[in-house]
Parts: structure tokens; C-alpha cells; sequence
């Protein structure tokens, strides 16, 4: 990066932590909720002035609410894995070859984002009972896999499509295979976009409430979203348990990113384009 | 050679061994409340029944009210119904009307004749409305609800008005609403959102004063100065500032939140309020009073809530899940399910006794005489339950906000109703 | 990796590499692609299909349980739909609205953060935020704090005089322009992290260039770094617009679609056509409908890229 002197930085770091403060205003507020006592939300003012964990108690006694959220990190994660391998190759493939139906193929994949899910819910039910894969994670995980991939492939292409095509065909001079070059050039200097793309399809699936709603019912595959629907009782509505599974909902997608962060936000290879 | 008859010969002593266990059927129930105090008492009813019935299985899956339509309406397109559900009191006859439900008479005789009884009798009145179709009985009532006038007595005090004497008419509730609003308090939580809870509360105020949704040729029936009467008063709360200032977005959760806060001096509300107010042990607990629900020059009419239980026509199990259904709906069942969950049963005899004799019970079980559902005194319609999520809504909050008059909102409000009943 | 970019020198022109892979190259294009289109036709073609032929029958679920033909009638209907042109019409504004409040919002950001700081670093991960938390305690959570009683949002919005004395959400313009604001807030996130990674891609050298021709620091911005991260901007802009045009959730739990139709837009129409008014038919023809219109404004969009 280019060199700036660290006055600047520590003013820029300040800048950067009260931008931070504005962006996240609300959802900080849902964390501040979560830990204050009931009547307190409403009407004990902006600042807290009681503590109290009662409403995560409450929430993570629900057994459901548990098991709703292993579901939802086993589905996320696979979405997210499968999405990036069936993307990048198709990406590739659009990116560096002339093959015919290339255009075709492209606008296939990439009119698929266009579809709502309300069109295709009805249909795509239909065709998961016939298979009888109602109330299976395994077809709520397919059908995640739609969500995300047609942004995957269209974003990994434009970001392969930056890549001078020298860099691999020196590697296949060198006696490197197309697919082995795809691997050892390609991948690594597009790592950040990989990364940003299978986050991508993990949220997506993540926060993905009509498929789950329409192809699930039994309690013990629910998803979060369809347990966090289940706390809006009319009834016995809480502020403070639903501000706390929202943060207990928002909290690994979170950490998840924290642990990729470096991935993300950090290295390009330097230089890797040098010519 | 020799592998196939092994093959066949597998196939048939799985077929002796598993003969025996075919014998049990499964009957899938889907309910629709997510407390925990209503899943006991389910599962209890649902233990004793099998207990009974050892033959019948009952599968209940837990779909939450919020979500019932969709999963209802998905499951009707594309397969999937349950043989038994709960469903909401006015959609019953959508679904009949789309042919997806099966009637009940003969089980309810079946019944009667093993118990002695006259179920059909035991219904509620305004039920009978919601319940039975074109001559035959769809349904099988579970809870019956109604709202009442909760008033905080302290809070009369202080405006200088006698806490025993609430108001009986629309008119005085909106007078003493803006009497009531004071020193921070809001005098009346009343609904102009496009919530429920706004028709829920405003169908008092137009059947009370005489008003009607469906004339007496199958129209609109609304455009009467007996409804913009209604609509005018009902609007009125609003315009004079005795509800809260955001009563047009607000939901029905928020209302009745702010009422257990201490926020309003008045709610239309139901018999579970009281028992959160105890629960919340809120400081004016005993300053709480209820009154019946306010009356218009006309009547006295009060919102007609609840849910019975549905077959569906497309299960394959009907007798065991009629079984179950007329077990849970009478007797002990119901009995048990009513006071575990707080409500009061869709039968007019079980209300009459413990413990729906104690405090609040006794005062909704007299109004439910006078609830009714919203098309009264027509016939229900299949398209109420389209009409019910916002159509009348549209038009109080159009006249909250300034946005129409009340002759054009009635206009409006006539104009949609009547292509929605055209289709 | 080192050595075999040193072997990089000059422009070499591109030579047929002795093949050592399983697939004969001719083939290796569809053996990639393959799967991803498999999963694209089963996902989202044969749906479509279904969408399209369910367009074209009369179906009312109230007065019959099962489809019957019936052409063009619900085209037909649609056309003469003007809630459902009007709602078309407020989704435009809420789409090129939201997008513009992502890329306002996104740029700066995106720009402040790419830096090599141990606090620019965790908050590139904290930015995510608006992003992953669910809509429905997004939406609870907001609607809080526009509550003219308690909301604190509400009393700032008072103060400078945007709000009256009820809820910013009980006024059709403002519920409208403020439902926007939330949604591109939401979707900023992910345009921040886009920028960043393309940002990051940038050569230093280019800066280094153009900082020798004497370029000062927004001209710099304007010929280096728009230039370059331009493809990203419209391509991510163009999937934020496209989930955008799709909402249901947001407006839905905020408002219902309210005050008086302010904020439906079509996915509410959508919705309410499906479960509400039992009418799956019509709801099929106006996704045909949608999927054509957004189509055509994709192909205008992706013109706005650069072609290197």
C-alpha cells in the first residue's frame, strides 16, 4: 500500500471507528437489547442501566432453537463449498475459452439470478415431493445452491477475466495442464474473491427463509429463520428473547467472516502481475 | 433363477413381518401455537388419546400461526396437507370452497351416538356461522375468543371520571379517551394500522351501529350512513389525539405491550391479557378493570375469534383423524386444553363451568353471545379471508391520516370489495 | 510461482501447450461448465417452464382446486392492473433508489477501510453486519428506533424537521424514501467488500505512475481507480439491483406494504396474489412479466462495463 505518514492513519483509524459507530447504530442496539430486562427496552431510555442474561437463558433452553442452528450451519457451509467448486470451473471456462454456446451457456446460468423464489417455489416443491426429499436437508441445500451461484460464476469471471492469460500460458509452455494451471496460477491470486463469494452463498443460504418454509416442517430440520419466525407469538412476544436470537443468528456468519478475514481482506499476491 | 425366488421369497416373510405393524395408522396434525404451555398440553391430550386408541398415531408438527397460511395454500398447490389442522375461524370457508376440506357430519353422529351427546348443539352461535356451510358442518371448534373493554380505574380517577361507570357507548369511548390522554398516558390504544387488530376492534363499532359488509344482494354493503357513522367516531380517537401518534403503522403486539407498560388507559383485548398482566405482575394489577365492549345505537357486538380443527379431504386416514378430532374437540380433551392453554373452549357447556367461573372468564363468556363474525348477518363467504388482512384496515387508515374523507374511503372500500366478491 | 513469472518476458503470443489433461480440450469447456448449468436447468428452468405454462391457466384456487387453460387471460388481467403497474413502477424507484444509496454509502467506505490498519482490518469483518442479521429483527429492530415515542432515530429525524409528530412510517413519501435508506444500508456491506477485494487489485505501480505525472490525490482517484474497479461496480451493482427488485421481506415487516400501497412493490403483490388472494396463475404471469422487464434493463446495465 502506499506509503501515508501514521498521523494520518490514526486520524483515518478514527475516522473509519465513528463511520463504523453510524453504520451499525441499530444493530447495536439489538445487541444492547438483548442483555437489558424487558420493561427496559421499551421504556427505560437510550442507555442501559440493568444487565440481565434471561433471555438467552431462555432462548437456548428452546431445544428447538438448537437444533435449528446446527441445520442451518451444516447447510450453510456445504451451500457455500459446493457454489464456489461448481462456480470457479464454470467461470473459468467462461472466461478463457471460445466454445460454442459459450454465450448461451453464460446467459443460462446468469438468468437463473433472475428468477424470484416465489415463482419457482411452487414448482420446485412439487418437484422435491416427487422425489421425496420433503423435509430433507439435502433438498433445501440443492435448492440454496441456485441462490448464490449465478453472482458466483458471473463474479469469478470478471475478476479471472483481470488476470493476464500470459501468466497461465507460460505455466503450460512449462508443461502445466490447463486445469493445473487453473489451480496453482488462477486460484491463488483470485483467493479474495473466492473467499468473498462462498461468504456470500453461506449468507445467502444462511438468511434464506421461503425454501426452508415451503420444504420444511418437521422440528427437527427446521432452520434459524423458521425458529426465529416461531418466537413471534402474538401472545408472548418478548422483545428482549427476540432481540437475543437475532443476535445469536447474526453472531456466526460473523465469526465465520473474522476467521477468513485475512483471506479476504489481506493478500494478493504482490507483485504477481508484475510484467 | 435361484436368486429370484430367494428374492421372492425375502419379499414375502418382510411381507408376514411387517404385516402386523401396518395395522397402526398415522394421522399428521399440524398445530399452530408455539408456547410452550399449549405444546404440553397437546402432547398431553395427544398421549391420552393414543392411550385410548392404541392403533392411532398421532404426528403433530409445529407450524406457527404466522406461517400457516402460506404453508397451507403451498401445501394445497403442490401436495402435502396434513390430515388434521388447526385453521383460522374466517378461512374456513376459503378452504372449504376450494373443495379441500371434508365435511364432519357423519362423525359428529358417530359420535353422539357412542356418547350420547349433541355436539352440534354445544356450538357457539357465531360459530355455527363460521362452521357450517351450506348445510353440512366443516369444522370442529377448539377455542373461541373475544375482546373486552380492559380499563385501568386509577387512571379514570385522576381525569376526574367514575371508574365504575366505563364507557358503554362508541361515543362515550371516544369522549373519555380524550379525557384520558394526560400526563403521558394515551387514553385509548386503538388500532389506524393495516394490522388485524385495527378491523378486529372497528368491526364493534360498525356492527353496532348497524352497519353491514354484505347487502342483501350479495354486494358491498358498506356505502350507508350508519358505516361512515361508525367510521367517523372509531376515527375520531385518532384525530383527537387520545391514541398514540404512530396508531396508523403500529402493530396489534405493540398495542397491547404498551397497555402492560402502563402506556394507555384503555384496550380492546382478550381473557389471555389479563393473565399476562398477572404474570408481568404489573404494579396497577389490581386497578385493571373490564368492562363488555362498548356499544353502538343498534347492538352491542363483539369480534368473534378462535379455531377449530379441519380434516382435510385429501388425507387417506379420515376415520382416525375424525377420531381424533372429535376427542380433542369434547369432553375432558378440551377440557384440559382450555385451561392449560388459557382460552376458552369452543363449547358452550364446558364454558359454563370451572374454571372459566373465575376472574376475567365470566364477562367474555357473556359477550360471546353477542360475537359475531364480520359479514353478519350474511352468510361467511370464502373470500373473507382475503378481505380480513387489509381491505377495511385501508380505509380507516386512509381517513386517520387525512388522505380521504370518509365518503371517499367508503367509496373505495365498496369498490374493492365488490371485485374481490366478482372474481 | 516466483520463477516462472521471472520466465514471463514480453508479450509471448499464445502457443498450443502440449496437453496432459484426461479430457481432450475440445470438451474441457463443458466438462466445466457442466455442472453449474446442470444445477442452473433443474433449479431454475424447469421451474420456469412450470411458471410459464401455470401463466397461461386459469386458476382460482377459491373456485377450482386444480389449473384449467385459459391463454392469455391472465396477461390480460395484468395489463389492465393499474395497482399492479403502479406497483411496478415504485419498485423501479425502490431499486435504482437502493442501489444508489449502496454505492453513496459503499465508496467511501470501501475507500477508508483499505488500508493496512489493525482497526481498518476487524472492521472490514465488522461492516458485515447490516448484512447478515435477518429482516425480521432488522426490522424490528428499526422500527424501534423510528417509534415516535421511544425511538431515538425518531427524535433525531424531529429535530431536524423530517419528522412530524408520528412515525417517519406513518407518511407514504417519507415510509417509502426511509424503507429505501434501510435496504441500501443492508446491502452495503457486501458492495464494501467487493470494492475492497477489487481495490486490493490494484497495481501500486499505477498509483506510483501516476503520482510521478504529477496527478494530485482526486485525479488519481478519478483516472486510476474508477477505471479499474468500474467492472466491479456495475457488476455487483447490477446483482444488488436484481435481489433488490425481489424484496419481499423488508417492506413486509415494516409496514405491510403501507401506508395506503406506498410500499408495495411488486414482491409484496407477488406474495398477496399467491397466499392471499389464491390466485398462483396470476402470480406466475406477473413473474414472467418481471423476469422479461429486468431482463432488458440487465443488458442496458452490462453495457456500462468496460471492455479491456
Amino acid at each position: 500500500m502506499r506509503r501515508t505518514s501514521p498521523l494520518r492513519e490514526a486520524g483515518l483509524d478514527l475516522l473509519t471507528l465513528v463511520v463504523l459507530f453510524l453504520l451499525l447504530v441499530p444493530i447495536l442496539w439489538v445487541f444492547v437489547a438483548s442483555v437489558r430486562p424487558e420493561t427496559d427496552i421499551t421504556g427505560g431510555g437510550l442507555w442501559p442501566q440493568r444487565l440481565t442474561f434471561v433471555h438467552y437463558e431462555a432462548i437456548l433452553a428452546k431445544k428447538p432453537f438448537l437444533i435449528a442452528l446446527k441445520n442451518s450451519l451444516i447447510v450453510g457451509i456445504v451451500v457455500a463449498i459446493i457454489t464456489t467448486a461448481l462456480a470457479l470451473p464454470a467461470a473459468y471456462a467462461l472466461s478463457r475459452f471460445r466454445f460454442h454456446g459459450r454465450t448461451f451457456f453464460g446467459l443460462l446460468v446468469l438468468g437463473t439470478q433472475m428468477l424470484p423464489s416465489l415463482a419457482v417455489l411452487v414448482p420446485l416443491v412439487v418437484i422435491v415431493r416427487q422425489l421425496g426429499l420433503t423435509n430433507t436437508l439435502t433438498a433445501l441445500i440443492f435448492t440454496h445452491l441456485a441462490l448464490g451461484m449465478p453472482i458466483a460464476v458471473w463474479m469469478l469471471k470478471g475478476y479471472i477475466d483481470a488476470i493476464p492469460k500470459e501468466l497461465e500460458e507460460a505455466a503450460m509452455i512449462d508443461g502445466c495442464s490447463r486445469v493445473g494451471a487453473l489451480t496453482r496460477i488462477v486460484i491463488p491470486l483470485i483467493r479474495p474473491a473466492i473467499i468473498a463469494v462462498g461468504t456470500f452463498a453461506f449468507v445467502l443460504s444462511w438468511g434464506e427463509y421461503l425454501m426452508a418454509l415451503a420444504l420444511i416442517s418437521k422440528a427437527d430440520v427446521k432452520t434459524l429463520p423458521l425458529a426465529l419466525q416461531g418466537l413471534f407469538d402474538p401472545y408472548s412476544f418478548s422483545w428482549g428473547q427476540v432481540m437475543a436470537g437475532g443476535t445469536i443468528i447474526a453472531l456466526p456468519a460473523i465469526l465465520l467472516f473474522l476467521i477468513f478475514r485475512k483471506q479476504l481482506v489481506g493478500g494478493l499476491l504482490a507483485g504477481g502481475v508484475k510484467g | 433363477m435361484r436368486i429370484t425366488a430367494l428374492l421372492a421369497a425375502t419379499t414375502i416373510a418382510a411381507g408376514f413381518f411387517t404385516a402386523p405393524a401396518l395395522a397402526e395408522t398415522t394421522v399428521t396434525f399440524w398445530q399452530f401455537s408455539t408456547r410452550d404451555a399449549d405444546i404440553a398440553a397437546w402432547n398431553g391430550a395427544i398421549a391420552s388419546f393414543e392411550k385410548a386408541n392404541p392403533d392411532i398415531k398421532i404426528n403433530m408438527e409445529i407450524v406457527p400461526w404466522s406461517e400457516q397460511q402460506q404453508r397451507l395454500v403451498s401445501a394445497l398447490s403442490a401436495g402435502g396437507l396434513p390430515d388434521v389442522s388447526m385453521l383460522g375461524n374466517n378461512v374456513v370457508a376459503q378452504f372449504q370452497s376450494a373443495g379441500a376440506l371434508a365435511p364432519l357430519d357423519e362423525y359428529f353422529a358417530a359420535y353422539d351416538k357412542e356418547h350420547g351427546t349433541d355436539v352440534a348443539a354445544d356450538v357457539w352461535p357465531g360459530d355455527k356461522g363460521y362452521y357450517n356451510l351450506a348445510g353440512k358442518w366443516w369444522a370442529s371448534p377448539v377455542n373461541v375468543e373475544t375482546r373486552a373493554l380492559y380499563y385501568r380505574k386509577d387512571l379514570f380517577k385522576d381525569a376526574g371520571l367514575d371508574p365504575e361507570k366505563p364507557p358503554q357507548t362508541w361515543a362515550d369511548f371516544a369522549a373519555d379517551a380524550t379525557k384520558l390522554t394526560r400526563d403521558g398516558t394515551y387514553g385509548a390504544a386503538l388500532s389506524m394500522s393495516l394490522d388485524y387488530f385495527t378491523v378486529q376492534n372497528f368491526m364493534s363499532a360498525y356492527l353496532g351501529y348497524g352497519a353491514r359488509m354484505i347487502g342483501e344482494d350479495g354486494k358491498c354493503g358498506f356505502d350507508t350512513p350508519e358505516f361512515k357513522s361508525a367510521l367517523d367516531t372509531y376515527v375520531s380517537v385518532y384525530k383527537n389525539k387520545a391514541t398514540h401518534p404512530d396508531a396508523p403503522s403500529m402493530s396489534g403486539d405493540t398495542f397491547r405491550k404498551g397497555f402492560r407498560d402502563g402506556k394507555f388507559a384503555m384496550i380492546l383485548s382478550d381473557a389471555g391479557l389479563y393473565k399476562d398482566l398477572q404474570n408481568d405482575k404489573a404494579p396497577f394489577l389490581d386497578q385493571v378493570s373490564i368492562a363488555m365492549v362498548p356499544a353502538g345505537p343498534k347492538n352491542r357486538s363483539g369480534f368473534l375469534g378462535g379455531w377449530p380443527l379441519v380434516l382435510w379431504d385429501a388425507s387417506e386416514n379420515k376415520e382416525a383423524a375424525a377420531k381424533w378430532i372429535l376427542y380433542a374437540t369434547h369432553g375432558d380433551a378440551l377440557k384440559t386444553l382450555a385451561s392449560e392453554g388459557g382460552f376458552i373452549p369452543g363449547s358452550v357447556s364446558l364454558a359454563k363451568g370451572e374454571p372459566w367461573t373465575n376472574f376475567p372468564y365470566p364477562l367474555f363468556v357473556e359477550q360471546l353471545q353477542d360475537a359475531r363474525a364480520y359479514q353478519y348477518p350474511s352468510e361467511a363467504i370464502p373470500q373473507m379471508g382475503q378481505l380480513e388482512v387489509d381491505t377495511i384496515q385501508k380505509a380507516v387508515q386512509a381517513v386517520a391520516l387525512g388522505q380521504q374523507t370518509t365518503d371517499e374511503a367508503t367509496a373505495q372500500l365498496c369498490t374493492t370489495i365488490n371485485e374481490v366478491l366478482a372474481r | 510461482m516466483a520463477s516462472r513469472q521471472e520466465t514471463v518476458t514480453g508479450a509471448r503470443a499464445a502457443s498450443r501447450p502440449p496437453g496432459r489433461s484426461l479430457l481432450p480440450d475440445r470438451w474441457l469447456p463443458y466438462g466445466m461448465i457442466g455442472p453449474a448449468v446442470f444445477v442452473a436447468f433443474a433449479i431454475a428452468i424447469v421451474p420456469l417452464c412450470y411458471a410459464f405454462w401455470l401463466s397461461l391457466q386459469d386458476w382460482y384456487m377459491l373456485r377450482q382446486p386444480l389449473p384449467k387453460w385459459g391463454g392469455l387471460i391472465n396477461y390480460r388481467a395484468l395489463l389492465q392492473d393499474t395497482q399492479l403497474w403502479a406497483s411496478f413502477g415504485r419498485t423501479w424507484i425502490w431499486t435504482l433508489g437502493t442501489v444508489f444509496v449502496e454505492l453513496l454509502l459503499a465508496m467511501p467506505i470501501a475507500l477508508l477501510l483499505n488500508r493496512e490498519t489493525g482497526i481498518a482490518r476487524t472492521a472490514s469483518a465488522l461492516i458485515l453486519l447490516p448484512w447478515v442479521t435477518p429482516f425480521i429483527v432488522l426490522g424490528f429492530g428499526w422500527r424501534f428506533l423510528l417509534d415516535s415515542d421511544v425511538g431515538p432515530i425518531h427524535s433525531f429525524l424531529h429535530l431536524i424537521g423530517i419528522a412530524g409528530d408520528s412515525s417517519v412510517l406513518n407518511d407514504p413519501v417519507l415510509a417509502f424514501a426511509t424503507i429505501i435508506f434501510i435496504s441500501g444500508w443492508k446491502g452495503t456491506p457486501f458492495l464494501v467488500i467487493a470494492l475492497l477485494a477489487a481495490l486490493k487489485s490494484i497495481p501500486d505501480e499505477l498509483y506510483e505512475a501516476a503520482e510521478v505525472d504529477g496527478a494530485g490525490a482526486w485525479s488519481r482517484f478519478w483516472h486510476v481507480t474508477v477505471p479499474s474497479i468500474q467492472n466491479t461496480v456495475v457488476t455487483v451493482g447490477l446483482v444488488l439491483g436484481i435481489l433488490a427488485f425481489y424484496s419481499f421481506d423488508l417492506p413486509w415487516i415494516m409496514t405491510k406494504g403501507g401506508p395506503q400501497d406506498a410500499t408495495t412493490i411488486v414482491g409484496i403483490a407477488m406474495y398477496k396474489a399467491v397466499f392471499l388472494d389464491l390466485r398462483p396463475a396470476y402470480a406466475a404471469a406477473i413473474s414472467i412479466v418481471m423476469l422479461v422487464l429486468l431482463f432488458i434493463a440487465s443488458m442496458f446495465a452490462l453495457r456500462a462495463r468496460r471492455i479491456d
